[in-house]
């Protein structure tokens, strides 16, 4: 069956519509230009490490809560006091959760 | 490659982007779909190119912060060509009028013997469509989308594409019928 000369124009139309839209376009640097213009990447903070800290925190004032050291501390820091010793306690604290957030990351 | 593959080495690629970041995924992402859309903005953009490859740019910062938003239930290539779109209306809205506009009259578009081709002189009649008809055009016979596609880009209401398409094609076959005639009997304009 013969196709009818309106099918025939619309054939033909069509197909040098698509083949004027199949040419592609080259690069030409263009994904390069893209990428450049990226944001810079995100500092991915390790949500790992602050739960690992947060955790070390926990533990060490856990472990230390009967301390008599730790009373006499809170004691002098909530007279305005800094006393070597909550210097000390300060600094054991850090290290404990260091410590143990550390265990936490590498278990 | 089969659309169905196209379409799940997009998902895989985007999957990589979403996850871990990966720069070198988005460049395989942008490498497989910059032709199509700097082809898509060129026609937009009346072969304005370096307007259009400056809104291709747009368009794919655009999709990379706006990755997470994609939903598969519809091509990557057509939620992509959906920002081009935006952008490039963004781009016609701002820019006064008689920049953009280059309304030569259909009738007027291509004088048969005065260019090259008829493939030449197509691309100018296709210029002088009304916009609505001519986007429509560009979507749904140059790029061979669907009506539900050129909808979902365009933004436009199915049945408005559908009424496009069918006076546009009416359009340009009265158009070609025209230059035939003319070709036919040596007219020059």
């Amino acid at each position: 069956m013969s196709l009818s000369r309106e099918e025939q124009d619309d054939d033909l139309l069509n197909q040098l519509l698509r083949d004027s839209a199949a040419d592609p376009v080259p690069d030409e640097g263009f994904v390069d230009t893209v990428m450049s213009r990226l944001p810079a990447p995100r500092r991915r903070t390790n949500r790992a490490v602050w739960l690992g800290l947060a955790s070390g925190v926990g533990l060490a004032a856990w472990q230390l809560q009967d301390n008599p050291m730790l009373s006499h501390v809170a004691r002098d820091w909530s007279g305005g006091q800094f006393s070597l010793a909550s210097a000390l306690v300060l600094v054991l604290v850090v290290m404990t959760a260091c410590c143990t957030s550390t265990g936490v990351l590498t278990k | 490659m089969v659309p169905e593959v196209e379409s799940r080495l997009d998902l895989l690629l985007i999957k990589r982007i979403l996850l871990h970041e990966d720069r070198q995924a988005f460049n395989q992402l942008v490498r497989r779909h910059q032709s199509h859309v700097r082809a898509q903005l060129r026609r937009l953009c009346r072969n304005d190119h370096a307007l259009a490859d400056d809104l291709a740019q747009e368009t794919f910062l655009l999709a990379w912060r706006k990755l997470s938003q994609y939903r598969s239930d519809a091509r990557f290539s057509t939620w992509l060509f959906r920002i081009a779109h935006n952008c490039f209306l963004q781009a016609y809205r701002q820019q006064p009028r008689h920049e953009v506009q280059d309304e030569t009259p259909l009738d007027q578009a291509a004088g048969p013997r005065q260019s090259a081709g008829l493939q030449r002189d197509l691309q100018k009649a296709l210029q002088a469509l009304p916009e609505g008809e001519r986007v429509v055009m560009l979507y749904h016979t140059q790029m061979g989308l669907s009506h539900e596609e050129t909808a979902e880009i365009t933004g436009l209401p199915l049945g408005t594409v559908k009424t496009h398409a069918t006076r546009g094609s009416a359009r340009l076959r009265q158009w070609l019928k025209d230059y035939q005639s003319n070709e036919s009997t040596g007219v020059t304009t």
